[in-house]
């Protein structure tokens, strides 16, 4: 042990301590050096040198250090909880886990060590251990009400709902009654409710709402929890009498009408693709006289005058609901509209009357500016939106003519009306004409150069339309002036825009910048993951424990998330293009400046850079480092020296990748995990499989994409019978597998040969588009000599199902499935079903 | 028709364009780039008219300093105009209405104009209390006719502050 030290010795420590906590690297470097300089074995000393280090940012150094003062120390409690910050701090969390593990076992009275323990075990859901560290840290401090907590959330987290309810009854049993009162013991008698509900027991749970009902502060959350239970316990009668009271206090609460239908055994008809004549006439009938009520009673609202549009079967009735709810919002000019009748479009019968209703509107306001059948004179704009409803009516019903028609009519009747622009955007975008998208929103942006919505779209639809330069510039005019675009985007976490640039570099062959704007959207991800780190602290001092665990169990689904699911399908992509060497079809609209890659240059300024040197710690708080380059820019116009430099502005690390299917393989996996009903996904896993040579693999998304696809769904006809073809190829493929994969053939042909199969399945959707396709595709993998008839097959572009989209994908993918004279047959053949559809045009070389 | 959804804006740089393009719809004269960028700029004034949020009509205007012929500064329209299906709602009304209340609060004297000869639109500033003045024969350089009249409209000083404050006394 390191002798005692003098009172003088100790201020110095404190005084090196103080210097870290406040972030001032530079000068208590300098202090702990010369501290060190008289007592070069300290302990305490030499951590806090490794720590000050680590925060210079020389991260090699500071693990060189800390791990010789473990050498000669290795029963310094001291040294391994140091140890376990640098791992910490540089995100490996494992062995900052196994650190902090070693410094409790020498060191069993310290709660920091446990509690920074435990950090580190909730976010890795390590929750046995977990739970070991709570009791441990009960056992020191029974009267610490975080520990109480961290124990009921481990438990919980775990299933042990017995347990977390026993521990949190004791809990409340140790709690000062003081402390039982307003929001605090509101949330907690909530949250008790919440764990009764999880475990069944929905009498108690009722018991307790009916009993606290007076210290219960979120009364709106009881009530609906009270009816919900009754529910669950089939009482559905009181359970109704509970919703219609919570209606009283908001009738345009949806959630609430759904649960009077679910008590009512009504299935929720507002979903997409819901097939209202499956609703029986007892449901009907009840459904109208109880909107007929609430209509009687809540006249203005118009949830209330919307549902009935969805469940009435009547013609007559619907016209008159559809009249009435229309006219409402075209009076009034609510652009809406037709977001809000959108759902009733899978019923031809509705289509049509709205389609007649609309037609008989313009006729009679164009004629005596009047609704049909009524007297009062509406104001010109109710023509512009009636104008403005029928061109999004027949774009949806595909009608790109009659479409065009009553939008133009409609700039000719307002042409400084953005909402018009926006709709013609929408209709070039549905017919595939980006770069007609990106002018019409370019339009309506130029007419109002404020509106931040018109601002990022035209961005997106720049970077849609492969023109990543203007993109910037229109960005340029909203984002902070003296941010780099990728520091912008990377730090505000703007990840459509990232999205879009690594598509539009994808697109153009740029593999190198697309995997890097790709690879931003997965490391936001991760700092959401991170986020969880500022909430455990924080959570005990409101006990919001219910929001706690939603907010948990949200974390763990985070990769469910679109902006992550998409992204990392195009970094599978684009690894798969670079592993094939794909076939690059667009260019750039304008040329990039080429950017050198910057030589890393130090900070220039050396006086007093204390303030600049707290990067680490800022990049863990996002919202102050965001926050503080705000202010630091309005101060000082140009502070680059807080902006790290690009050091692979063309992203040329991800090209360095030894093998493209390890990180793959990597996406692949965490895309199966969280999305596994995703079509997509599976399509994508069976071609990264195919190329490993994991056919069971390949096997297992097969047979998911028949689950979720049909046996005659195009994507599982092609992927299984290229397994078949491939594995039987491969002479080192395992009998087994063989077997497996005969086994499933033979289910499916019925011992025909696979080439006969394929034909019959050509034969049979010969009026489909993407299913000739993948019959051609197949018929050219097993029978070669086959050829022309199968590129027959795929040229036909004939019947239904076609979408210039897809057929884009297609024909990147002829390249390398089939060869480039006959990519370019299909290119001339999609120009001519797609006209409008820029992406087919010839190119310009 | 009521003018209760109309509401009177300025004009800026960002939504300068969506006066051009109401200008361009309405008017027989195209006006370029620096016009529209000396309304921004002080000894100008615009105002757009809102329906619904969306803008249906504009007035520009110069303001004209006090010369030998007038001892106080005036107001000069150089384009009013209300797109087609909102007219006779009376939004170009409020437009001068709103031009008088500025030139009374400013002590201006008189808002005048010109208007082509044959044009509709002199039957309606009459209404607004305008008169004509005189004939100015070739005026326009680029449009038929050329000839046009010069309009006006006196600003008597009411003496609204004083009323004001007397009342409130």
């Amino acid at each position: 042990m390191a002798p005692t030290l003098s009172s003088k010795d100790q201020n110095a420590l404190k005084n090196i301590a103080k210097l870290f906590d406040d972030k001032k690297y530079k000068k208590g470097l300098k202090t702990c050096e010369t501290f060190l300089k008289t007592h070069p074995e300290n302990v305490d000393a030499l951590c806090f040198k490794a720590l000050l280090v680590y925060h210079l940012e020389k991260r090699d150094e500071a693990f060189d250090l800390a791990k010789n003062i473990i050498k000669s120390n290795m029963s310094s409690s001291v040294a391994w909880h140091t140890y376990g910050f640098l791992y910490r701090s540089d995100k490996n969390y494992a062995e900052a886990s196994k650190c902090f593990k070693n410094a409790h076992k020498f060191n069993k009275e310290s709660t920091q060590i446990l509690r920074d323990l435990s950090n580190i075990q909730l976010y890795q859901r390590d929750l046995q251990g977990l739970k070991e560290t709570y009791t441990a840290l009960l056992q020191l401090g029974a009267t610490q009400k975080a520990y109480w907590v961290g124990l009921i959330i481990t438990n919980h987290l775990m299933g042990n709902k017995k347990t977390a309810l026993h521990v949190l009854d004791e809990f409340l049993n140790v709690m000062e009654e003081k402390e039982k009162t307003g929001l605090k013991g509101s949330e907690l008698t909530l949250y008790r409710c919440m764990l009764l509900t999880e475990l069944g027991e929905y009498d108690k749970a009722i018991e307790m709402l009916v009993k606290e009902e007076k210290n219960i502060l979120d009364k709106l959350w009881a009530k609906q929890k009270h009816g919900e239970i009754l529910i669950l316990k089939n009482n559905k009668q009181d359970a109704e009498k509970i919703f219609r009271e919570l209606l009283k206090l908001n009738s345009d609460n949806l959630t609430i009408h759904k649960k009077i239908w679910e008590c009512r055994g009504i299935p929720d008809f507002t979903k997409d693709n819901f097939d209202h004549s499956t609703l029986t006439e007892e449901q009907i009938k009840f459904l109208t006289s109880f909107y007929k009520d609430l209509n009687n009673t809540y006249p203005k609202s118009l949830l209330i005058q919307k549902v009935p549009l969805m469940f009435t079967q009547d013609r007559e009735q619907f016209t008159q609901f559809l009249s009435k709810y229309i006219n409402h919002f075209l009076a009034k000019g609510i652009p809406s509209l037709f977001n809000n009748l959108k759902g009733l479009y899978n019923n031809a019968t509705k289509v049509e009357i709205i389609e007649n209703t609309f037609k008989a509107t313009l006729e009679s306001l164009e004629k005596k500016s009047t609704f049909p059948n009524q007297e009062e004179q509406q104001s010109p704009s109710s023509v512009l939106w009636t104008l403005y409803y029928l061109a999004q009516h027949f774009d949806k019903l595909n009608n790109y003519e009659q479409s065009l028609s009553y939008i133009d009519q409609g700039i000719k009747h307002t042409p400084t009306c953005l909402d018009l622009y926006i709709i013609k955007a929408k209709l070039f975008k549905h017919q595939g004409n980006i770069s007609g998208a990106f002018q019409e929103y370019n339009r309506a942006r130029q007419l109002d150069l404020a509106d931040r919505y018109l601002n990022t779209k035209t961005v997106k639809y720049a970077l849609r339309n492969d023109d990543p330069v203007t993109a910037e510039e229109i960005y340029s005019l909203i984002k902070d002036e003296s941010q780099p675009l990728w520091y912008n985007i990377g730090e505000f976490q703007v990840m459509w825009y990232e999205k879009e640039l690594g598509s539009a570099y994808l697109r153009a062959g740029n593999y190198g910048k697309a995997l890097k704007a790709f690879y931003l959207v997965d490391k936001h991800f991760t700092e959401f993951m991170e986020d969880q780190f500022d909430f455990h602290n924080h959570i005990t001092k409101k006990m919001t424990l219910r929001s706690y665990i939603e907010f948990l169990r949200w974390e763990d689904g985070v990769f469910q998330n679109k902006p992550f699911t998409d992204s990392a399908k195009l970094l599978v992509q684009s690894y798969l293009h670079l592993k094939n060497n794909s076939h690059v079809l667009n260019k750039l609209k304008r040329e990039e400046p080429i950017v050198a890659t910057p030589v890393v240059s130090t900070t220039a300024s050396s006086a007093d850079d204390d303030d600049e040197d707290d990067k680490p710690a800022a990049n863990t708080n996002k919202k102050a480092a965001a926050n503080k380059n705000k202010s630091e820019t309005a101060a000082t116009p140009a502070p680059s020296a807080a902006i790290p430099p690009d050091t692979d502005p063309n992203g040329e690390k991800y090209l360095k990748e030894e093998n493209y299917l390890v990180p793959a393989t990597k996406f692949i996996e965490q895309l199966l995990k969280f999305t596994p009903t995703d079509v997509q996904v599976h399509a994508l896993a069976c071609q990264v499989f195919l190329q490993e040579k994991k056919y069971l693999l390949v096997l297992k998304s097969v047979l998911k994409l028949k689950e979720l696809g049909g046996v005659e769904g195009p994507l599982y006809h092609q992927y299984l019978i290229t397994l078949l073809h491939t594995a039987q190829a491969d002479k080192e493929c395992s009998e087994l597998i063989l077997k497996a994969l005969e086994k499933e053939k033979n289910a499916l042909t019925g011992g025909a040969s696979l080439a006969e199969y394929n034909q019959q399945f050509a034969n049979k959707h010969k009026d489909s588009v993407p299913h000739k396709y993948v019959a051609g595709l197949m018929m050219n993998l097993i029978s070669p000599a086959d050829k022309s008839k199968a590129t027959e097959l795929i040229l036909d572009l004939q019947g239904s199902g076609a979408h210039w989209e897809q057929s884009f994908n297609n024909y990147q993918s002829l390249h390398s499935a089939f060869d480039s004279t006959v990519a370019e047959q299909y290119r001339q053949q999609c120009e001519k079903r797609f006209p409008r559809a820029n992406c087919f045009a010839p190119k310009q070389e | 028709m009521a003018v209760k959804n109309v509401e009177l804006g300025d004009l800026t740089n960002k939504n300068i364009n969506q006066l051009k393009l109401l200008n361009s719809t309405i008017l027989p004269i195209s006006y370029d780039e620096k016009f529209y960028l000396n309304l921004l700029t002080n000894g100008f004034m615009t105002k757009l008219a809102f329906f619904n949020d969306v803008v249906v009509g504009a007035v520009s205007c110069r303001i004209d300093p006090p010369s030998d012929g007038c001892e106080t500064s005036s107001l000069y329209i150089m384009t009013l105009g209300v797109l087609a299906p909102y007219r006779n709602l009376g939004i170009g009304k409020k437009l001068i209405e709103h031009l008088d209340t500025y030139c009374k609060s400013n002590k201006f004297s008189k808002i005048f104009l010109h208007v082509q000869v044959g044009s509709e639109a002199i039957e309606w500033y009459k209404k607004q209390n305008f008169q004509t003045e005189s004939l100015i024969t070739n005026y326009y350089r680029h449009i038929e006719p050329a000839d046009c009249y010069s309009m006006s409209k006196t600003i008597t000083p009411t003496t609204t502050t004083e009323t004001n404050t007397t009342t409130s006394k």
